[in-house]
């Protein structure tokens, strides 16, 4: 099943690559990964999503934390959480993907003859 | 006084009260060798190959309980100490390689002996630095000890690009009072809640063995793990990394446990009603297959890496802790509860263990009887050496079958004297680990027992051996092939020895000994074994080189029958299953 962990970790070169080449040394793989600096800019904040057994993420969430970098790992899927998609989307001229867009309460950024740029969000 | 990176690195290793360095020098090292060079407290030991130095720093770190030192340059240098990492991760042992680096405007460019060492490194160390200001060198030395030395430990590498060292830029040396990272407690107590739950299961077992492991003597706790088997009386089992945490001697001691464990030790776990695992982690060499590991055990485990909990066999109650605290709180609790221990069923149960030792236990006489065939019999070397030092000596080992024979024929009464690679299993390990050993403790017996297959793997540190006197006893156990692939190819495919055997290749190891300017000697007869090791013991001041030709079909029992086996599961000799 699918899991969302929150990873809390110092913002120093090579800490992301710690914890990303944890993955794949132990055999999972990750789906997202969306990573930003957070507070005063020492610290960063990783959301990873991946998909794994109970067992799996706690034995995923159990080796991040052994990483020295990392601060706090929360698997956020269990408890209650909010969870959105965000899309920014470059399209070639389309009634029909403007539609969809809109109907998403898509906002658009950009239009010339050609393309457009809009964006939306919301649920999964 | 203000000083430049590579005298900062120095003072700091002084500060922590590093003796030896064991490294090999290279461009991108040169203003460090610059710096040991001005200063007398570390001495620095030069090894031939970089691949000796991590495994001498790792060996010297498993009998001290002090962090080892490799230094190598970039590059190729840093490569070559990839594999003593891994050895020294695998087993938690605490290692600080320090490796040179190019100039940091060089990074990225693929310049001369450039490597990414940290990259390269990270999957098998417990963290790396890479120096970016000269004046954090000292704190990030004090931090790296640190993490190797506390919680779990593990092997740290420092990545120092040569400007880092630069001998014209200087600055002031400042050591912290304390390390306190906001990312890294390792300090964990044992929740009392959980060592009440321990206590209650533990003493109302009927069946329980005590399975302990590498952690008791990493986390310093075999006298903790003896008191508690003084009031449990418990048959205790250890694993290969664990053995000298409880004594051989003692009257509970089964002996190892797993792949190659005694019959009594596998049975036991099999049969439990509670298994006591403690620094302990349930490897693959151990459980056999996991579904039908213990099926009537409940597990209680202890470790200080809650990732090791759980991992690979379910606990039912897991205690995360120091081994030592979580022990000392769970002999208080025992002493306090009323629960009574079931005399009678332990009784039962120590006498079904002695019944077990008594119809496939190991024979610890084999070098008393007269052997049928006309050549030497493994086990045989390894129990002559262990009279001819009276158990006494720091043992080291290679890997393959002459390790299995040493761990089930040596007894191991103190921890830290069985010095050998369990988890990555690095042929090439027993020779530098030995210097390690010998350079902490120069006026005891220290014995690499090895293989003509991995001696040859770090050989050349036989050099270093001359240049700084270091007078070991090598033990090789010769059966011109490469015994547990040998092993594994009669039993499981035919007796078809691909790639295994080179007989008519190997060199003179007498003659290759006095090249390097050793003694070297040769055992051919189980007559002259006990002679000869003896004559070589007596030379206090020399390494003598044994070369001790043994019966090349021997094989190592017991030996779990995989896959799909369980513990209970073993060959106890050629063709026969228990």
């Amino acid at each position: 099943m699918k899991r969302i962990i929150s990873i809390l970790i110092e913002n120093k070169s090579g800490a992301l690559a710690r914890v990303v080449g944890l993955f794949h040394q132990r055999g999972y793989n990750i789906e997202t990964l969306n990573v930003g600096p957070v507070f005063d800019g020492s610290y960063s904040r990783m959301s990873v999503t991946t998909r794994g057994s109970e067992n799996d993420v706690e034995q995923i969430t159990k080796q991040i934390n052994k990483i020295i970098d990392v601060i706090k790992v929360s698997d956020l899927t269990e408890g209650d959480h909010h969870e959105y998609e965000f899309i920014l989307i470059k399209f070639k001229h389309s009634e029909k993907i403007q539609k969809i867009l809109k109907s998403l309460n898509g906002k658009i950024h950009e239009k010339n003859q050609d393309i457009m740029v809009m964006s939306a969000w919301g649920i999964i | 006084m203000k000083l430049s990176g590579g005298d900062l690195l120095m003072r700091a290793l002084k500060d922590e009260g590093v003796k030896f360095i064991f490294g090999y020098p290279g461009g991108a090292a040169l203003h460090i060798y610059d710096s040991i060079f001005k200063q007398k407290a570390c001495e620095h030991i030069l090894v031939r190959h970089e691949q000796g130095a991590t495994h001498a720093a790792d060996g010297y770190s498993r009998a001290t309980g002090k962090p080892g030192v490799a230094l190598v340059t970039s590059g190729p240098g840093a490569t070559n100490a990839i594999t003593g990492l891994a050895t020294a991760y695998m087993d938690s042992i605490p290692l600080i390689v320090i490796s040179g680096q190019v100039q940091s405007h060089l990074i990225g460019t693929d310049s001369f002996q450039e490597t990414d060492m940290i990259g390269i490194s990270r999957p098998i160390v417990k963290h790396s630095f890479i120096v970016q200001n000269t004046e954090d060198i000292p704190r990030i030395v004090q931090e790296a000890f640190h993490i190797a030395t506390t919680g779990r430990p593990g092997p740290v590498v420092i990545d120092i690009p040569k400007d880092k060292t630069d001998p014209s830029q200087l600055y002031e040396y400042k050591r912290a009072k304390e390390i306190s990272l906001r990312s890294y407690q390792p300090r964990v107590l044992p929740h009392p809640g959980q060592i009440k739950k321990a206590c209650k299961k533990i003493l109302s077992a009927e069946r329980p063995v005590i399975y302990a492991g590498g952690g008791v003597i990493l986390g310093n706790a075999h006298k903790e793990l003896i008191a508690l088997n003084k009031i449990l009386k418990a048959p205790v089992t250890n694993t290969l990394m664990g053995l000298g945490s409880y004594p051989a001697k003692d009257k509970h001691f089964m002996g190892m446990l797993g792949m190659h464990g005694t019959y009594q030790a596998n049975m036991a776990m099999h049969n439990a009603d509670v298994i006591i695992a403690i620094g302990a982690r349930f490897d693959d060499r151990i459980t056999n297959t996991p579904s039908l590991f213990a099926p009537n055990a409940r597990i209680v485990h202890i470790d200080v890496d809650p990732a090791s909990i759980s991992k690979i066999i379910n606990a039912d109650i897991p205690i995360v802790g120091q081994v030592r605290e979580s022990l000392n709180a769970l002999i208080k609790e025992i002493k306090r509860s009323k629960i009574k221990i079931d005399t009678e069923a332990l009784e039962l149960w120590n006498q079904q263990v002695a019944q077990w030792k008594e119809k496939h236990g190991l024979d610890h006489e084999l070098y008393l009887k007269k052997n049928k065939s006309q050549m030497i019999l493994p086990q045989v070397v390894v129990q002559e050496l262990y009279h001819a030092t009276n158990g006494n000596a720091w043992v080291t080992s290679d890997v393959g079958q002459h390790q299995m024979f040493v761990a089930q024929y040596y007894h191991f009464n103190k921890p830290r004297r069985w010095v050998n690679s369990g988890g990555l299993g690095t042929m090439g390990f027993g020779l530098p680990a030995a210097m390690g050993v010998k350079l902490a403790y120069p006026k005891d017996e220290v014995v690499c027992v090895t293989g003509e297959g991995s001696i040859q793997m770090c050989i050349q540190e036989l050099s270093t051996c001359l240049q700084y006197n270091l007078p070991i006893k090598i033990i090789n156990i010769n059966n011109e092939a490469l015994g547990m692939v040998r092993q594994w190819q009669d039993m499981n495919y035919g007796g078809r020895y691909s790639a295994s055997t080179y007989s008519d290749s190997l060199p003179d190891f007498v003659n290759l000994a006095r090249s390097y300017g050793h003694v070297g000697m040769k055992v051919t007869k189980q007559s002259q074994l006990k002679k000869t090791l003896e004559k070589a013991f007596a030379m206090k001041d020399r390494l003598v080189f044994i070369d001790v030709y043994v019966d090349p079909n021997e094989h190592v029992y017991p030996m779990l029958v995989s896959p799909n086996g369980s513990m209970k599961d073993m060959w106890i000799k050629k063709n026969t299953k228990a």
